[in-house]
């Protein structure tokens, strides 16, 4: 990362790129678990935009390991980083705990319009994590 | 577009309120990077080179000012690379006089350095900021 001038703002440039991804598709998926665009197939968005949230938070964390790497100590140390992977971690963990409900695992089989409480919180939790997680991250450059 | 009646107000609303919501978490983010947590004053200081970092995405030496330790914060690679400033340029033991604003938080000795002298050599990170 120090040799190359350019890979350490690549590196930037693509975690940046990664969080646009996870976030600008995981909140319009978290809106509509909390109940907005109820006359869309629950389903069909699911389809879409699981997997590129799920490709943008592999790319931020791939990118963000190495963005930690160049002073690995000192950024682990810092309580806004903890907060920022200890949210990181919830949101994986919501995300995963969707996942072993029924009712969201056998969404393409039903009419997946409308939504139930448990999709209600799971969405607000994410996109509430989501937004914390990214001013978190913002945070460590200023702190 | 036609707008579905009574629809999309409320969610432009919503929307409008998710995304105040959020921009106020960012407010608190005022330090660091550039010069906003630095006092506008000039000032310097002289020490021993303790350690050095010259990297990503800022260089920092530890100096050693009469016993009592400061974080003296350089440039971006860019600036450290204009400057002359590379990894091995400088040496742990050397003295070093830093010209720059110290850290508007007094509890911390930390300031950020537009220029370094060392060994006679001046390394000018910020040619266009006179001080």
């Amino acid at each position: 990362m120090k040799s190359e001038p350019w890979l350490y703002p690549f590196v930037n440039f693509a975690h940046i790129l990664a969080i646009a991804l996870l976030f600008g598709a995981i909140l319009p998926l978290d809106l509509r678990l909390m109940g907005l665009w109820r006359s869309i197939p629950l389903a069909e968005l699911k389809r879409i935009l699981v997997p590129i949230s799920a490709f943008g938070l592999l790319l931020a964390i791939s990118t963000g390991i190495l963005m930690i790497s160049v002073k690995a100590s000192e950024y682990l140390a810092m309580p806004v980083m903890q907060a920022k992977l200890a949210l990181v971690g919830l949101g994986i963990l919501n995300a995963l705990a969707l996942r072993i409900v029924p009712a969201w695992r056998l969404l393409a089989q039903v009419d997946s319009r409308g939504t139930i409480s448990r999709f209600r919180w799971a969405g607000f939790l994410s996109a509430a994590i989501w937004v914390a997680a990214i001013g978190c991250g913002r945070a460590i450059g200023y702190l | 577009m036609k707008h579905i009646k009574g629809e999309f107000p409320t969610v432009d609303r919503r929307m409008f309120l998710l995304g105040a919501g959020a921009s106020f978490l960012t407010l608190p983010a005022l330090a660091h990077h550039g010069w906003r947590w630095a006092e506008d004053g000039q000032f310097e200081l002289t020490g021993l080179i303790r350690e050095i970092y010259i990297g990503p995405p800022h260089g920092i030496l530890e100096v050693d000012v009469d016993g009592v330790m400061w974080r003296v914060e350089l440039g971006p690679p860019s600036r450290m690379r204009g400057a002359g400033l590379e990894e091995g340029t400088l040496n742990a033991g050397q003295e070093v006089l830093a010209s720059g604003h110290r850290s508007k938080d007094r509890s911390e000795n930390r300031m950020k350095a537009e220029r370094i002298t060392v060994a006679g050599i001046t390394y000018d990170m910020y040619p266009n900021r006179s001080g």
